[in-house]
């Protein structure tokens, strides 16, 4: 049995990664998070060392997530992202820089939150998002770019092409 | 600058929601599991706990699943969307774990209740469609997905993972998994008037009759303005229809 403090330090830095790792193959974040906990619960009743304990993590995860995709009828159980199928070294590469990206996210003021996602993700426009917030287009916009950049300071590495795509 | 940038960025935005992954919140559920097992004299503690959750978590994954047989059908979800099922449809889901996520087979008319941080998601067998709040029509079974939208703005993803937005108006199908525009049409083939008459009541919204049940109409109609379709089918069939 792992010592508790042991069990956490691991917990705090893996937990987000994995769960956009397993996001990677089942595409649903309560189902994604569910595949982490019990990772995590498997890791702490292991009786038996294990080598590398990240790359044990990943494979419990990864596990998991296959049979939950196995038992919903998907024969190929790949991991995919917004645009298609990506192989799972892929998967587990992008994870790191992607839970950045979420807590940069998390971190944003609400208003440049929901500007941002209304934005990028669902296709708005900057007068429909002022509409549907009773916002000017202005503000809309310097939210945008006031977003965006805390995103470029929260993870450097992604974001220089953010803005030469807004 | 990379193409994979832009990829983990959409993929971050595509599904982020506030509140999740909470490393802490998570961390918490995870430890008090633990420490709950290890409370050897108070043993009954845990046990009740774990029932209490077990039933809460049943409760909460519970499925509920709406079928119309023979005629048309409407269902009020539980975040208030109305959905209209074309006889033949299933459509299931979560209410209590996730009640804007549907899955569906057959043609379903959905009247979303507006809510832009839950988007209202329709998951078919070959497609997914994510949507704010608004009317639309999707219609999925084994040879593919249509999506018709008569309000508001859906967007429209297709297995291989690319996406069209579709505003009122719009529709689209999937070709080998792709979502591509299309005119939008109904399509009848030697239909009987009757089945017609429904499949225009679902769609507009309206109650239509005609005593001409029996007969039979093959033609394609663009959505535009129900009273000319209407127009067209009197004259082509020579029959009444009568609209409420």
């Amino acid at each position: 049995m792992r010592q508790a403090k042991e069990i956490e330090e691991l917990f705090r830095m893996y937990y987000r990664p994995l769960c956009l790792y397993a996001l990677h193959y089942l595409g649903e974040v309560d189902a994604a998070e569910d595949a982490v906990q019990e990772s995590f619960t498997a890791l702490w009743q292991q009786e038996t060392a294990v080598k590398s304990v990240k790359a044990w993590l990943y494979a419990a995860v990864r596990n998991r997530c296959i049979d939950t995709l196995r038992r919903s009828g998907r024969t190929e159980p790949l991991p995919s992202d917004s645009d298609g199928p990506i192989s799972d070294d892929e998967a587990a590469e992008r994870s790191a820089l992607e839970a950045r990206l979420w807590t940069a996210v998390d971190a944003l003021p609400e208003m440049r939150r929901r500007c941002l996602l209304m934005a990028k993700r669902d296709g708005l426009s900057y007068k429909e998002i002022a509409d549907e917030l009773g916002l000017s287009e202005h503000t809309v916009r310097n939210h945008i770019s006031r977003a965006l950049e805390s995103l470029r300071e929260g993870s450097p590495q992604i974001l220089s092409f953010i803005f030469l795509f807004f | 600058m990379n193409q994979v940038d832009e990829k983990i960025f959409s993929f971050v935005l595509d599904h982020y929601r506030p509140g999740t992954f909470d490393t802490q919140a998570a961390w918490e559920k995870l430890s008090g599991r633990r420490r709950g097992r290890s409370l050897r004299p108070l043993w009954a503690l845990p046990v009740a706990a774990a029932l209490v959750l077990g039933l809460f978590l049943s409760w909460r994954n519970r499925w509920t699943e709406y079928r119309s047989y023979d005629a048309v059908q409407a269902f009020v979800l539980a975040d208030g969307t109305r959905a209209t099922l074309n006889p033949g449809s299933v459509l299931r889901y979560q209410p209590h774990k996730a009640p804007r996520q549907v899955s569906m087979r057959g043609k379903v008319l959905y009247e979303v209740v507006h809510d832009p941080a839950h988007p209202f998601t329709v998951s078919a067998p070959s497609a997914t469609v994510t949507v704010l709040g608004t009317v639309f029509q999707v219609e999925a079974d084994d040879n593919g997905t249509r999506v018709d939208v008569s309000e508001g703005r859906v967007r429209f993803s297709g297995t291989a993972g690319e996406s069209l937005i579709l505003t009122a108006g719009q529709g689209a199908s999937l070709r080998e998994g792709v979502p591509v525009r299309e005119k939008s049409v109904f399509r009848f083939d030697a239909t009987p008037l009757e089945e017609v008459l429904k499949e225009l009541s679902v769609y507009y919204g309206v109650s239509l009759s005609s005593d001409a049940r029996e007969k039979r109409l093959t033609g394609t109609f663009s959505t535009g303005s129900l009273d000319e379709i209407l127009y067209l089918i009197q004259s082509a069939l020579d029959v009444e229809i009568e609209k409420r």
